[in-house]
């Protein structure tokens, strides 16, 4: 009651509007810091996107004041800048896609393709996409060179079949080791061998000692 | 000294007192300037210090806007150095200040000057605004900093930018800038869309394939207000096999492989989750038609779990008849991620029947410098409903270990492949035997060493076990590059291989070739095979091989990739054409 006393009721009023307002401010100020926050455990590796060594004019590459919009000049010369250069579809990128949220480039970069990129073969293959793809289209080159290295080298015909013939998940990057028997992939040309009739002589194995693997149609007699 | 008569020079200035006063205080404070002043072979520019400068803007007639002003310390009649790519360095003059930028006139012409050409302007060294020099580690050399042309002042390091305000826990761009949320940024859409054709042509009677691709790609950033991101991609195609004495195997689908929306996962926010179809978070796991959710904890570890049908790894991907439930853990040992390891678990259902119990493990090394190694590994555990196989049995396992030194490098990779049993069709189709028997093993060692600048030496070697053979293979070739272009590279090599059915011996050359707006490749090799199981004077087929492929790309964003693949084998002849174009966005 003394205190009541003590502050007439107009400032009473006054007292507890700039209460709620200060209250008001405070949850603002709060729930910026909160916004301000993230990082989390990837904090001490830097900002997401380091303008530390850039120009002071931000003018120099935004227009506007949404920070989104680039000037239709911008030329960003990756390697001068940074030392690390980009090539291929990298050089044409825009920033965002690998200087964004998800975490500190340096550490997707240190883990080579995948560190960006889905590693659509499912780990069944090597982790250096670069031996088989371009950078420019993604598109692939070599494969008869490599497979020269298993133990079906690719000869005759079969240097110019398409991957998805013996390999079924070729088309969704899914490369396992083909079975190397010849029925694996040509059981329909052995049912249809009828003259003479392999199925019914037997003739289901050991193609190799008649037919040459240029051309499963050439059959050549062992003299 | 040039700034002191600059300062001091006639006109009014200060009293001839005042001029004693400071140049007892300049005898005082800089006794070690002056004394690096007078030492012999410096001169002016010791009295300087460069500022990094940017054109920011530039006008025909010769007059530049560079990015610092009088707050900076430049001052009327400032010498300035800019250094356009490619063309030397060129000079020129302050001749007009504001507070934050100035004008600069050029002596010569200033066609070769494009916005954002970096250069510097010479202050005082104790002019307001200038950064200390640091001792930083050099800059690797770039056309941005050409060596001075004759008779062009000698220059100074170029200090480092200091840093007004230290970057702090919390601020995800610039010092003192507010991180804008994902939920707050605009939609954006970035994606590609491709256009594939490959036909093959062969003198073979009745023998071709023809394969016709359109698809596209694309992300939409934050397409709802939530900051999440939505994925596509999928393609329209049509191919065509014709076999002698067969009806031609055609099919065409439209096929999606990504529909995905994605929230979450950034560094702000720990928990990532995925719906639709997708690739999950352990590849080896498999594409899936569900959800998934993945928490990074706040030590750096990830932990998650997947629910949904697996779609098979065949040209349609079929789905809905293989459940399946997933859990992993991942566990980095710091913040770099350098050294991980993840161990998975995945239970399906196939047509809601237990089918498949299988446990993945990986585990990578991959430091910046030194030795890496990566590993994969897929385990099988067959219970008692599995009538061929039993226990654990490792169906899937890739190790490689490789290391780039200065001047030489090493790779190990080894593999071995087994096929599971399991009811669904998530492996190739394999009778009762293939499945028991079937096996491939192989592991091989790749080295290079630098002999001279721009001339490499390739060797490997491998060898490889299957169910009932093994065999080896050999390589060695040289490589040498930056002939006739830069980035240039001309590979020569021979090699060997003891295959299942056949044995070659062969060699190769290649060149790689960049050209204006594109690369160039031209492989030419020819091989003697010898044939298991022939007699001596029937099992020998040289053949030849002869490649040309080009890549073209632009600045927008197109490229165009067309290949030729000739094959002449024994008395026969094929041809793969390949066509491949594609839009960027």
């Amino acid at each position: 009651m003394a205190a009541n006393q003590r502050i007439p009721p107009r400032r009473r009023s006054s007292l507890l509007l700039g209460l709620a307002v200060s209250s008001l401010l405070l949850a603002c100020a709060l729930d910026r810091q909160a916004a301000l926050e993230p990082h989390r455990w990837w904090a001490g590796l830097g900002p997401v996107l380091p303008h530390d060594t850039f120009p002071a004019d931000c003018g120099l590459c935004h227009l506007g004041d949404d920070w989104w919009t680039l000037r239709e000049d911008f030329r960003f010369d990756h390697g001068a800048e940074t030392g690390v250069p980009l090539h291929g579809a990298h050089a044409a990128a825009g920033c965002l896609s690998c200087h964004n949220d998800r975490g500190p480039v340096a550490v997707f970069a240190s883990q080579g393709c995948a560190g960006c990129h889905e590693d659509v073969h499912r780990g069944s293959l090597e982790n250096t996409c670069e031996s088989c793809h371009t950078e420019q289209t993604w598109q692939p080159f070599g494969q008869v060179e490599r497979h020269g290295r298993t133990r079906f080298p690719l000869i005759g015909v079969h240097a110019v079949t398409a991957c998805r013939r013996c390999h079924t998940g070729a088309e969704v990057g899914v490369f396992l080791p083909a079975p190397a028997d010849c029925a694996a992939c040509h059981q329909a040309d052995l049912a249809q061998a009828l003259n003479p009739n392999h199925l019914g002589l037997g003739w289901v194995d050991n193609c190799d000692r008649c037919h040459l693997p240029t051309s499963w149609n050439q059959a050549e007699l062992d003299q | 000294m040039a700034w002191a008569m600059h300062r001091l020079g006639p006109g009014p200035g200060p009293a001839p007192g005042a001029l004693r006063l400071l140049a007892l205080w300049l005898l005082a404070a800089c006794p070690g300037r002056l004394w690096a002043s007078a030492s012999p072979g410096t001169g002016v520019l010791q009295e300087q210090a460069p500022l990094p400068v940017r054109v920011v803007q530039s006008s025909p007639g010769g007059l530049l806007e560079i990015d610092r002003g009088a707050a900076d310390g430049v001052r009327l009649g400032d010498r300035v150095l800019l250094m356009p790519r490619g063309a030397g360095t060129l000079e020129g003059r302050v001749i007009e200040v504001q507070e934050r930028s100035a004008g600069v006139e050029m002596l010569g012409s200033t066609a070769a000057i494009a916005v954002g050409t970096r250069g510097e302007v010479w202050l005082p060294a104790a002019a307001p605004g200038q950064v200390e020099p640091q001792d930083a580690a050099p800059e690797p050399a770039t056309d941005a900093s050409p060596a001075a042309p004759p008779g062009a002042a000698p220059q100074a390091p170029k200090p480092a930018w200091k840093r007004i305000d230290e970057w702090r826990e919390g601020q995800p761009l610039l010092s003192g800038l507010e991180r804008v949320a994902p939920e707050d940024r605009p939609r954006s859409v970035r994606g590609r869309v491709w256009v594939g054709v490959d036909q093959i042509v062969t003198d073979l009677e009745g023998r071709g394939d023809g394969f016709y691709r359109l698809g596209s790609n694309l992300w939409v950033d934050n397409p709802f207000g939530a900051g999440g991101s939505l994925e596509w991609q999928g393609d329209l195609s049509y191919r065509r096999t014709l076999l002698p004495d067969q009806d031609d195997d055609e099919l065409g689908l439209l096929r999606v492989e990504r529909l995905a929306y994605r929230l979450g996962g950034t560094r702000q926010q720990a928990d990532a989750y995925a719906f639709g179809r997708f690739l999950q978070h352990v590849p080896a796991l498999g594409l899936l038609d569900g959800a998934e959710w993945v928490r990074r904890s706040p030590g750096g570890d990830r932990y998650g779990a997947s629910l949904g049908f697996l779609p098979q790894p065949d040209p349609q991907l079929e789905s809905a008849e293989d459940l399946a439930l997933a859990g992993f853990y991942e566990w980095n040992r710091d913040e770099t991620e350098e050294l991980s390891a993840r161990i998975a678990y995945q239970k399906t259902f196939h047509n809601w029947s237990a089918d498949r119990d299988l446990v993945v493990l990986e585990g990578r090394y991959l430091p910046r410098r030194g030795w890496k190694a990566f590993l994969t590994g897929l385990i099988d555990l067959y219970t008692s409903g599995d009538e061929l196989k039993s226990g654990l049995e490792l169906t899937q396992a890739r190790l490689s270990v490789w290391r780039d030194f200065s001047h030489q490098g090493v790779r190990f990779t080894a593999y071995s492949q087994r096929f599971p049993q399991i009811d669904g069709d998530l492996v190739p189709v394999l009778s009762l035997v293939q499945l028991a028997d079937q096996r491939t093993e192989r592991a091989s060692v790749d080295l290079w060493t630098d002999l001279f600048p721009h001339a490499r030496l390739l060797a490997g070697g491998g060898g490889w076990v299957d169910e009932e053979d093994d065999g080896a293979d050999a390589n060695v070739g040289l490589e040498l590059s930056d002939l006739w272009s830069e980035r240039d590279r001309l590979q020569l090599g021979a090699f060997l291989t003891q295959g299942k059915f056949t044995d070659v011996l062969g060699w190769r050359a290649a060149l790689d070739l960049p050209l204006a707006g594109g690369q160039a490749r031209l492989a030419y090799e020819y091989a003697w095979q010898d044939v298991v199981g022939f007699l001596d004077e029937n099992d020998d087929l040289p053949q030849q091989r002869l490649s040309l492929s080009q890549d073209w790309f632009t600045a927008e964003g197109w490229s165009l990739t067309m290949r030729a693949d000739w094959v002449l084998f024994d008395d026969d002849q094929g041809l793969w054409l390949g066509f491949f174009v594609q839009k960027t966005f």
